[in-house]
């Protein structure tokens, strides 16, 4: 029975890939630019909820997403450097900053962590605007060039940036997936309600606290190294707190228990924001209209997130409810 | 040597002295009630000893090695575990996963070993879930492993309290109050199974109760506080016959006064 449902897992998964990868083949570059949006804020959000799972609300995520993308930029419009160099630099510049973060704002708890990392974002985010000769300012840093030719393959185009952003997404997930199931993740999920009791059997918390961060903010900065590429320009505003609000939404919207949750959220939401796009007359104050009632309604009605429904109707609970009818009747 | 030892420990919270110079040694292999009246500072002692607060004066010395100053799981990982008065468990976890967790510090399966699942990692998993199992029969709770914590009876989630802290494989136990709540059947099979950890693993056990009956069938020795104060020291029959603790327990009978 074991070896079934893994295998019925895999092939849904193998599904999933396979759907991705014919998606660029439909010809909409629309569509195709909206899921590599999809891929780079499914990144982040991953990140974000691994310290969420820890019961640390952090506010500056989005901030980690900015530094590994303004560190592409400069390494590749200033520097000139090779962009798969710059590349994994957005990552480790990213992590480098969540370890002195995490070291000063972790010792604090709950809404306390909360406004740390909030003011620590904004802090960033004004050394953006004011440090101009490095950061541009206010006007951000345009003619972020495109990937360089890697191993024969170009990446101008959309498709070809596509399928790049599809594998970081997949790799995050991989990785994600297998902490989650780790001792690791396990140890992570007791800080949040038994913090005490796990520092009495011996577990250094705070450790554990600043390596989720750490993690979190890696693949943040990766998100971000990607998101610069493919708008060619980025400024500090792209990085606000709006935008962490923005990723919160998403990983309550599609359910914070599991990782498929928030890729969930993050999927149908983007999608649903698009499509809202498309309306006649269209008003941007819709889309935060359409987030705030989303929300409301989710935390009403289904606190587990979107995902929930799937794991009301999932196979195992249809077959436990058709054993007990069986049994009553 | 003494396994424990405090030197004229003292705390202050604000203006209140909730410990006030208590010295005392713990001998490897005993058993020790430590018994007061109600905001005596039992909890606050062991919440000193284990670390969760830092002493205002003076030392503890576990192991010929001063502890004053190490966080709550430095302490741990030196031998010296406590568990709590209120049931502190991983609620939303299986039996055996709460277990599992105890036996943190004795899994040393690497950071990246646990992320690529090399067959180290899976090796290392097995010896520690044949320690689970061993503690899960241990304690009786064999049946019960799939078993989500906060499913649990109160008396077997005080039991899985205990065995989280057996886990750590601690050389001295600090139980608080490891019989509250428990019905006299409950009890009765908790002292079972103290005692068999105190034989078996040869854990030096220190706990704080209220169950008089308990502590005086359980215990070598009796510390007995009284406003964070060590007013008596000694076995069970010189603690029931001393005055000042049946004075701080009934008060003074102004006739006699």
């Amino acid at each position: 029975m074991a070896m079934i449902k893994i295998n019925l897992k895999l092939i849904v998964c193998l599904f999933l890939v396979l759907i991705f990868y014919l998606v660029p083949y439909t010809g909409s570059i629309h569509w195709t630019r909206v899921l590599i949006e999809v891929f780079i804020w499914t990144t982040v959000s991953i990140g974000f909820r691994l310290i969420l799972t820890a019961g640390q609300l952090s506010l500056a995520q989005v901030s980690f997403m900015g530094l590994g993308a303004y560190t592409i930029a400069i390494m590749t419009t200033k520097i000139h450097l090779n962009y798969w160099i710059s590349f994994p630099l957005a990552g480790i510049f990213a992590s480098i900053f969540a370890l002195i973060i995490g070291f000063l704002s972790l010792r604090a708890r709950g809404i306390h962590f909360a406004i740390a990392t909030f003011a620590i974002s904004e802090v960033i985010r004004l050394t953006w605007i004011e440090w101009k000769n490095l950061f541009g300012g206010v006007g951000g840093i345009p003619s972020i060039p495109s990937p360089n030719p890697l191993l024969g393959l170009e990446f101008g185009s959309a498709p070809s940036f596509y399928y790049f952003s599809l594998l970081l997404v997949i790799f995050t997930i991989i990785i994600m997936h297998r902490l989650e199931i780790s001792k690791f993740g396990m140890i992570l999920v007791t800080l949040e309600k038994s913090e005490n009791l796990s520092q009495s059997v011996g577990i250094n918390t705070y450790k554990y606290k600043i390596i989720a961060f750490i993690i979190g903010g890696f693949f943040s900065g990766l998100a971000g190294g990607v998101f610069a590429t493919f708008y060619h320009y980025i400024g500090p505003e792209d990085f606000s707190i709006h935008q962490t609000f923005y990723v919160l939404i998403y990983v309550l919207t599609g359910g914070v228990n599991t990782i498929y949750g928030t890729i969930t959220g993050v999927f149908v939401l983007i999608i649903a924001l698009k499509l809202i796009h498309h309306l006649p007359a269209f008003n941007p104050v819709w889309e935060s209209l359409f987030l705030g009632c989303t929300l409301l309604i989710i935390m009403k009605f289904l606190p587990g997130g979107l995902i929930s429904i799937l794991q009301k109707f999932s196979l195992d609970s249809v077959l436990l409810d058709w054993r007990k009818r069986r049994a009553i009747t | 040597m003494p396994l424990l030892e405090l030197r004229e420990v003292s705390k202050n919270f604000g203006g209140l002295q909730a410990i006030n110079m208590v010295s005392t040694k713990i001998e490897e292999g005993e058993i020790i009630g430590l018994i007061g009246p109600n905001g005596a500072g039992k909890t606050t002692l062991f919440n000193i000893v284990s670390g969760f607060y830092k002493p205002s004066k003076g030392k503890i010395i576990f192991k010929d090695k001063d502890i004053t100053h190490l966080k709550p799981f430095q302490i741990a990982s030196k031998g010296l575990t406590r568990t709590y008065q209120e049931t502190n468990l991983f609620h939303d976890f299986t039996v055996e996963k709460n277990i599992l967790i105890g036996c943190h510090l004795y899994s040393t399966i690497g950071f990246f070993e646990q992320l690529l699942g090399t067959s180290s990692a899976k090796e290392k998993g097995r010896i520690t879930s044949k320690k689970v199992s061993d503690i899960l029969v241990l304690l009786g709770l064999s049946s019960l492993k799939d078993e989500l914590a906060k499913n649990l009876s109160h008396g077997y989630q005080r039991t899985l309290g205990v065995a989280i802290a057996l886990a750590t494989e601690p050389l001295l136990l600090l139980l608080d109050e490891p019989f509250s709540g428990m019905n006299a059947q409950e009890t009765s099979s908790m002292i079972t199974h103290l005692l068999k950890i105190h034989k078996e693993k040869n854990i030096t056990i220190v706990l704080v109760e209220h169950d008089m009956k308990a502590v005086m069938g359980l215990c070598d020795r009796i510390i007995v506080l009284n406003f964070g104060k060590k007013i008596a020291e000694g076995s069970p029959d010189e603690i029931q016959k001393n005055d000042e603790v049946i004075e701080a327990y009934l008060g003074v009978d102004e006739d006699v006064v």
